[in-house]
């Protein structure tokens, strides 16, 4: 409930405090006055004759501003023991700040730390929804005691990126201008400031063709974009305050580069990598000669087709094709290769799910490849955001519905295919498991579309730590479907980390993209596809190291 | 690696010859086709695109826009559709499957697949006895595409003759598309003869409807 202070009661209410020796100098608003009345209402909204109660209040601006400036930021997988004891004493609730967190786990940026702030307000008895009391009568309040955890984890993240990313930054007259919120570093900006920001791009892996060149140009704005989407802030493609704190927050220390991976040591762990590669639907039958092009390729990589039915038990157990796990509606490669960093053997168990006649057991098999396998490569038509699809689009039972609306900022589904799909919701619901850590790769048009419900889902537990996402941007070619499937297989048993994976599949998008825009002409777009994949979830990964370049 | 060997790896057989088949003068064509693959062009402009590129009357310009027919959607792909009828396209690549060049036959076989008009069928079925092996896969492959059974009987001779084990796999792809049970009977009777684990697997996939 919000009580407003009428004109003159906060005279009256010092003059009250003079009487009483208080102060209320240090105080942002008054103590509550109900109604321009010398009588506070209690938080019941009756009035009760009381004598007013010193009180330091925290305004939301202010709450939100001291916390998220200069890239603060509350990672809940990495909170301090003495703040987790402040949180959990003050009954605050995992399941409430992870949901302000989102799938990151980490509470950043405006917009989170204002829902961070509305969370705290609900310990806080000062009836006042736009600020918290943080101390009355010289004791600190519950909500004050969230308020000196958090701004002490803020306080530390920032520390932290002191001596690594903002060191980059440091001295820079106009990147102390954007920090202040006076500055915005956008298309067409130029200077020392933008060759900043471009090479701390650069160093966390983002792809720009020109280099640190000191020019905002559209590859820049592509890679803020990018890494934006990753941090989970607006995704406008300009440096404001925000932006250039999630940066001083994520970029390695000058002269270092961060290398990020996927969680192979998860992947690898039982000496098995589960990879399944789903095939979905295309009406010009395009599916049929990618499906040939990857099983040739798997071939050529060393594969060899699984015959379930001579396997012993003791060769099913190992290749994880347990009565429980075995899939009869897919064809199973397998190939051992020895894994770099450790030197040991790992099995390859490749699922191959192709669409068929069934498209209601291709999406079968692919709710079983999220349910149970590390690595899930799908390729195939994007259905305007709706999710993977293995049958005819005017038919709903091979879609494994991500999302029923679809798309949120391409164009809309049509109406056959949203009549397919009708009340569905989300397949994800119908989840009953999950691996420990997964790499989903979907490779379609637009796979952004699904991110911000992939990691959705009835079965609990699915965030940026243990789910590490490959998307698209843009709108690929069907002619390199296969040619990213096997990309994607074989970059995992090479433990290829995140930037030479996008560095090796924008550049297969580019050459197709240049060579179909009429080989050489001066229309083509060279670097049209270099930014058509990206990441979601490799930040907060064990297996990133910072390195010197 | 020369480099039309490096192309090839990069964009397939088919989006080579298109390249190679457009020569000096072309520049308006090429122009206009360019926007037709734009990604940042409106969905109008490149519609407009494309009726230029059907009034040229250019038959360099039929192996693009069969390429952009499987990379597109909607208004637009019905407009290069109706592009490719005025360019007369399934007459083209059925010249070209004729052609002296091998690799030329294999991306006009590719291209008709991605087409699939009718008329093209039985010189398809005809090419699965091409002396190039790469050819003859790639007939098969398109012929999977159209999934009649009429097929079947030119099919299961390739699944059960031919050397090349590539060219089997399309075949063994191609009945496996076909729903109908003589279809079902070649992969049958192929499963009990065929030593190729790879096309087994095609084999096995066929005998499951393509799964």
């Amino acid at each position: 409930m919000r009580l407003h202070v009428a004109k003159g009661a906060r005279k009256i209410c010092d003059h009250l405090a003079q009487a009483l020796h208080l102060s209320l100098s240090h105080v942002d608003r008054p103590c509550a006055i109900g109604g321009g009345a010398l009588h506070p209402r209690n938080t019941n909204g009756g009035t009760a004759l009381a004598v007013p109660t010193a009180m330091t209040t925290v305004t939301r601006n202010k709450f939100v501003d001291t916390l998220s400036k200069d890239g603060g930021a509350i990672d809940l997988s990495k909170l301090s023991k003495e703040s987790k004891k402040a949180l959990k004493d003050n009954g605050v609730s995992d399941a409430k700040l992870k949901a302000i967190a989102g799938q990151d786990n980490v509470i950043r940026g405006t917009k989170e730390m204002k829902l961070l702030f509305n969370y705290i307000d609900e310990f806080d008895k000062n009836g006042d929804g736009d600020s918290i009391a943080t101390e009355k009568g010289g004791k600190t309040t519950a909500a004050g005691a969230l308020y000196g955890a958090l701004t002490t984890t803020t306080d530390a993240s920032r520390a932290q990126s002191k001596s690594r990313g903002a060191k980059r930054f440091e001295g820079d007259k106009d990147l102390a201008a954007v920090a202040d919120g006076k500055k915005t570093l956008g298309l067409g900006s130029k200077g020392e400031s933008v060759k900043k920001v471009q090479q701390s791009l650069i160093d966390m892996g983002y792809d720009i063709p020109g280099g640190a060149s000191g020019t905002y140009d559209k590859d820049t704005k592509a890679a803020v974009t990018h890494f934006q989407r990753e941090m989970g802030i607006g995704k406008d493609g300009s440096i404001g305050k925000e932006t250039l704190g999630a940066l001083k927050h994520a970029a390695p220390a000058p002269g270092n580069k961060l290398v990020r991976s996927p969680e192979y040591d998860k992947m690898f762990a039982d000496g098995r990598l589960d990879t399944t590669i789903a095939v979905g639907y295309d009406e010009g039958k395009a599916h049929i000669g990618e499906t040939k092009k990857i099983v040739k390729g798997l071939k050529a990589d060393g594969y060899t087709p699984v015959d379930y039915s001579k396997l012993s038990d003791k060769q099913r157990t190992k290749l994880g094709l347990t009565k429980d796990r075995y899939d009869p509606n897919a064809q199973y490669f397998h190939k051992t290769f020895k894994d770099p960093k450790t030197g040991k053997n790992v099995d390859n168990v490749v699922r191959l799910v192709t669409p068929g006649t069934d498209g209601k057991k291709a999406r079968a098999s692919f709710k079983k490849a999220m349910e149970q396998d590390e690595m899930v490569i799908y390729s195939g038509h994007a259905r305007y955001g709706t999710g993977p699809d293995f049958d005819d689009i005017k038919k709903g039972d091979g879609n494994f519905v991500v999302d029923e609306k679809g798309n949120r900022s391409h164009s809309a589904p049509p109406s056959y295919l949203k009549k397919a799909i009708k009340g569905r919701g989300t397949d994800l619901d119908q989840l009953q498991k999950r691996p420990k850590y997964q790499m989903l790769v979907m490779s379609a048009c637009s796979t952004d579309e699904y991110l911000h419900n992939l990691r959705g889902g009835k079965f609990p537990g699915r965030d940026h730590g243990n789910t590490d996402i490959v998307g698209t941007t843009q709108a690929t070619w069907v002619g390199t479907g296969a040619q990213h499937v096997l990309a994607f297989t074989k970059g995992a048993t090479q433990r290829q980390n995140q930037a030479d994976m996008m560095s090796q599949h924008n550049k297969l998008e580019t050459k197709y993209s240049a060579r179909l825009s009429a080989g050489g002409h001066k229309d083509v777009k060279p670097n049209d596809g270099y930014d058509a994949f990206s990441t979601s979830g490799f930040y907060g990964n064990a297996a990133n190291k910072e390195v010197p370049k | 690696m020369s480099d039309v060997k490096k192309i090839v790896g990069q964009i397939g057989l088919a989006g080579t010859v298109a390249f190679t088949s457009m020569g000096a003068g072309a520049t308006e064509l090429s122009n206009q086709i360019s926007v037709v693959f734009d990604r940042s062009a409106t969905e109008r402009m490149r519609i407009a695109a494309a009726m230029k590129v059907s009034q040229s009357g250019s038959r360099d310009a039929v192996v693009p826009m069969v390429q952009a027919l499987q990379n597109t959607k909607g208004s637009l792909k019905a407009a290069i559709r109706r592009a490719l009828d005025e360019l007369k396209a399934t007459s083209v690549l059925l010249a070209d499957l004729a052609s002296k060049d091998p690799e030329v036959r294999q991306a006009s076989a590719e291209l008709l697949g991605v087409l699939q008009d009718p008329e093209s069928l039985g010189a398809l079925v005809q090419s699965l006895k091409d002396p190039v092996p790469g050819v003859r896969e790639e007939c098969a492959t398109a012929i999977a595409k159209f999934g009649g059974a009429q097929q079947v009987q030119a099919l299961n001779h390739v699944l059960r003759t031919d050397e090349q084990s590539d060219v089997r796999m399309a075949a063994a792809q191609a009945l496996g598309q076909i729903d109908a049970p003589a279809a079902k009977e070649a992969l049958r009777e192929a499963l009990s003869t065929e030593k190729d684990d790879f096309v087994v697997v095609f084999i096995k996939m066929g005998l499951k409807n393509g799964q």
